[in-house]
């Protein structure tokens, strides 16, 4: 039930994400992209639209706070950008004229323009192949992987997904990118493959079996899992008593915490119109080395955390685990039990993020917490777990 | 092992809420100071104090012009 409550607030959240971003910027369309600049009475917002080979087909002013008299007719003005791609110098008096008796204003349309095109990299509509063949042949290594239930092609998976998305490509699926597709914020296909294929990769198997890649592609679940096999005194006793005796794990309560982070971060966004809040997550900072002081800080405290508590930050704290989670619940198929547990209880002992509990012979899998990293699937004694349509 | 393990989630909590207070911050800081009652002076001194950060005044702004 409470799983089902929080997949209503985000999928709320979500819809008023992309209305506001409608009324916002009047429609603005997938592959649009909003340039801000700075002008002369405050910050004029244009939408970019360009074509597969990344040049500009269109500019619209969306809203400024400029003097009226200087940029009432500022459609010759725009209309002089169309075509023009990173490559082109856009020099004010050159390649573009200025509005006559506005010059900061052409100037600041003019350099907010250069800089969206430079800064992501337009120079070419070419698509690599190879952004969407790694990243499939990845998913289906981590299948193979579970439906195998082969640990050795689960390490596979995941040190092949850690050094491609994460040390190579440095794309790996986060809120920001969740937040930027709530707000209709969307790279081009062509120019950003690997934003798509991330959000594709992580998404649509959490619709349909669960968190997938939080288990075996997620490059940060890759160093947790290592760090959790640094040697260290028991923290944590293994739940030895007969399964009559277990109940829910204690620790779960404290797993709700990252639905909160999610429902808050979603929420800033949609207020704020931007994903500025989105920006907290330490995976982020520790592949890109990119990151405030504090950003160092909360990874610091990830990374330690997760030596002694496995998984610290997928259970505790992620927000985008949490989005998955939420997906997740929806998911029709899950790890379930058939008749005839011998309440062994070694699945309870070796889930490490404690999605099991069991009463009496009876074993339940909280499939949004579930990583689905196939350690119960091999524990089992009587081989009675498997991935199952939900009841 | 819960207290220990509230305590770090806590913290996690609390250095995540600042990190979105800044990020919202910075996000949002440029409006500030680009409104007209912002004086070119102040404009140079924000520049230089953001440039000492680290930071920059994005895109850049062409105060001189309109003096």
């Amino acid at each position: 039930m409470f799983k089902r409550n929080i997949a209503l607030i985000v999928a709320v959240l979500f819809i008023a994400g992309i209305g506001s971003s409608l009324v916002r910027h009047r429609g603005i369309s997938p592959g649009g992209t909003v340039v801000k600049a700075a002008g002369y009475g405050g910050v004029i917002s244009l939408e970019m639209n360009r074509g597969p080979d990344g040049s500009i087909t269109e500019l619209i002013l969306l809203d400024h706070n400029e003097t009226p008299s200087c940029i009432n007719d500022p459609a010759n003005f725009l209309k002089q950008f169309s075509g023009k791609k990173a490559q082109d110098a856009l020099a004010l008096g050159k390649d573009i004229d200025g509005i006559t008796g506005a010059t900061v204003t052409s100037r600041a349309i003019t350099d907010a323009v250069r800089a969206t095109l430079k800064s992501e990299k337009l120079t070419t509509g070419k698509i690599n192949p190879w952004n969407i063949i790694l990243p499939l042949a990845l998913l289906a290594l981590a299948l193979f992987a579970l439906f195998l239930r082969s640990p050795l092609l689960r390490w596979a998976a995941m040190t092949a997904a850690g050094l491609y998305l994460g040390f190579i490509s440095k794309a790996m699926f986060s809120l920001a990118q969740a937040a930027n597709a709530s707000l209709l914020h969307f790279p081009l296909f062509a120019v950003n493959s690997l934003w798509w294929m991330t959000l594709a990769l992580s998404i649509i198997p959490a619709f349909i079996i669960g968190r997938l890649y939080c288990s075996s592609l997620c490059p940060f679940a890759l160093i947790q899992e290592l760090l959790a096999r640094i040697p260290k005194k028991q923290t944590r006793s293994p739940q030895n008593l007969p399964v009559e005796l277990q109940k829910t794990s204690s620790v779960l309560p404290y797993a709700h915490v990252k639905y909160l982070i999610l429902i808050i971060v979603l929420a800033l966004c949609f207020i704020l119109g931007d994903t500025s809040a989105a920006n907290i997550e330490v995976f982020i900072t520790f592949f890109t080395g990119r990151g405030l002081p504090l950003a160092w800080v909360t990874l610091t405290l990830a990374l330690t955390a997760s030596v002694f508590y496995g998984h610290f930050w997928c259970r505790y704290l992620c927000p985008a685990g949490a989005l998955l989670g939420t997906c997740a619940s929806l998911a029709p198929l899950k790890i379930r039990a058939a008749h005839g547990c011998n309440s062994c209880g070694a699945c309870l002992n070796i889930c490490p993020v404690e999605a099991i509990t069991a009463q009496g012979t009876s074993v339940e899998i909280n499939n949004a917490e579930c990583l689905l990293c196939g350690k119960c699937l091999r524990a089992c004694s009587k081989n009675i777990l498997a991935l199952r349509k939900r009841s | 092992m819960k207290r220990s393990l509230s305590l770090l989630i806590i913290s996690g909590c609390t250095l995540m809420a600042l990190q979105i207070g800044v990020n919202i911050r910075l996000q949002h800081a440029d409006p500030v100071a680009i409104t007209e009652t912002v004086s070119p002076a102040q404009i140079i001194a924000l520049r230089s104090e953001l440039e000492a950060k680290g930071l920059a005044l994005y895109p850049a702004l062409y105060w001189n012009e309109v003096k």
